[in-house]
């Protein structure tokens, strides 16, 4: 849109506005109180008469698209506007509503999905910011929520909601089945309870360590991190095998004991800590919808001690 | 295995203005293909991934389809293997053994 002043006889200037798009033109002074409207239509200038000089606010709006600009009214002068758009590619999961709002929380899009498989809609959005992308389930039993930040016309961003699932959740026990492998000689041990998972060495001997898996295949392809809620007290260094780093993620094949050499996918490192935290690894790539050419499971192997309160996938 | 990172976290294999070295066991005998297609977040460091979850290292993760990471990794020791059978086979004529 190019914005020209012309200096007009009489009194207020002329504003003539051209747009590359059709729209609506709202030109307005809050401080002289006045609001002007026009239809205009592509490569067809609109003219507004009689504006006091002063700063105004000239906006145009079309099909969710806006732009705006302030200018100062006096002599000529030439102000250039396009309209921004960028788009957001959003998966949500089945049986879900999807909403999208702006940081005013004002709601600029919504997707219903109401089948059994992930829904995947386009969203525009007008303007650069950050926007709160919600999945809801129709139960109203869980929901799901990300941040993405727009700063740039024509940008295209792809979110992915899943809700999480539990592999292990206090006051509930494992969700899924797992093996647990104690150290050979029995002086490490893992127990997989109610309310936490309890890994302990008896010392700090290196060689003594423990390991968990699940038993059975997990679809990460819908998940795009682990988390595990542990306090890991004690930590000690391995000094045989670089594959045995104290770590948790997803392994590409199915080891059978503490002492196997892991093959991570992926995988966080497990350092001590004397206050509950949260480990996060990233598992965007791994799995996939399709054929498959490896099998992912969930792994941790520790030389040392430490209780989990929580593992899920997001 | 010596590797080198950017301002992405994401792996390389040659040294180049701007990134850091590191030495990171888990890429060891891996391919150049699949060490470049993983992220590796130091310990002490964090990431933060585009809809707003943080990483805190150390973490090794792929930024690339696993699968394809995998299967290129599989490709490359079977490569190896051959150009191991194909060693020894010389050798073996070279010594006048005969493999049965």
């Amino acid at each position: 849109m190019i914005i020209n002043a012309i200096s007009g006889g009489g009194s207020g200037a002329f504003l003539e506005v051209t747009s590359e798009n059709s729209g609506v033109v709202t030109v307005y002074n809050n401080a002289v109180g006045k609001t002007y409207t026009k239809t205009v239509q592509a490569g067809t200038p609109v003219i507004f008469k009689g504006l006091s000089t002063g700063i105004w606010t000239v906006e145009i709006s079309n099909n969710g698209q806006t732009a705006a600009k302030t200018v100062e009214i006096n002599d000529d002068y030439e102000i250039t506007m396009a309209f921004f758009a960028a788009y957001l590619n959003v998966t949500y999961p089945a049986n879900s509503n999807c909403t999208i709002t702006n940081a005013d929380g004002v709601v600029v899009a919504t997707d219903n999905n109401s089948t059994a498989s992930t829904k995947t809609f386009v969203a525009t959005v007008g303007a650069e910011g950050v926007y709160t992308v919600t999945a809801s389930a129709i139960d109203g039993s869980k929901d799901k929520e990300v941040n993405v930040s727009i700063d740039a016309d024509g940008q295209t961003k792809n979110v992915t909601l899943s809700y999480a699932m539990y592999l292990f959740k206090s006051g509930e026990g494992a969700k899924i089945d797992f093996l647990t492998y104690n150290d050979k000689d029995g002086t490490a041990t893992i127990t997989v309870g109610t309310d936490e998972i309890t890994l302990y060495a008896q010392s700090s001997v290196t060689g003594f360590r423990t390991a968990l898996r699940s038993k059975n295949t997990i679809d990460f392809a819908q998940y795009t991190a682990l988390k595990m809620k542990c306090t890991p007290t004690a930590v000690y260094t391995n000094i045989y095998s670089s594959d045995w780093e104290n770590s948790v993620g997803v392994t590409a094949t199915a080891f059978t004991s503490s002492e196997s050499t892991i093959s991570w996918a992926a995988r966080s490192k497990i350092t001590a800590s004397s206050t509950e935290t949260t480990i996060v690894v990233d598992i965007s790539a791994v799995g996939t919808s399709s054929t498959t050419t490896s099998s992912y499971y969930f792994g941790l192997q520790l030389g040392g001690r430490m209780t989990i309160t929580e593992i899920w996938l997001e | 295995m010596r590797i080198y990172i950017d301002g992405e976290y994401k792996c390389h294999v040659l040294s180049s203005e701007g990134l850091r070295e590191f030495d990171v066991p888990f890429f060891n005998g891996k391919c150049d293909e699949f060490i470049e297609g993983y992220r590796y977040v130091p310990f002490g460091e964090f990431w933060e991934r585009e809809d707003g979850v943080v990483f805190w290292g150390e973490m090794v993760s792929p930024w690339k389809n696993y699968d394809r990471l995998y299967r290129a990794q599989a490709e490359y020791e079977h490569q190896l293997l051959l150009e191991y059978e194909s060693a020894l086979t010389e050798i073996e004529i070279a010594l006048g053994v005969t493999s049965e």
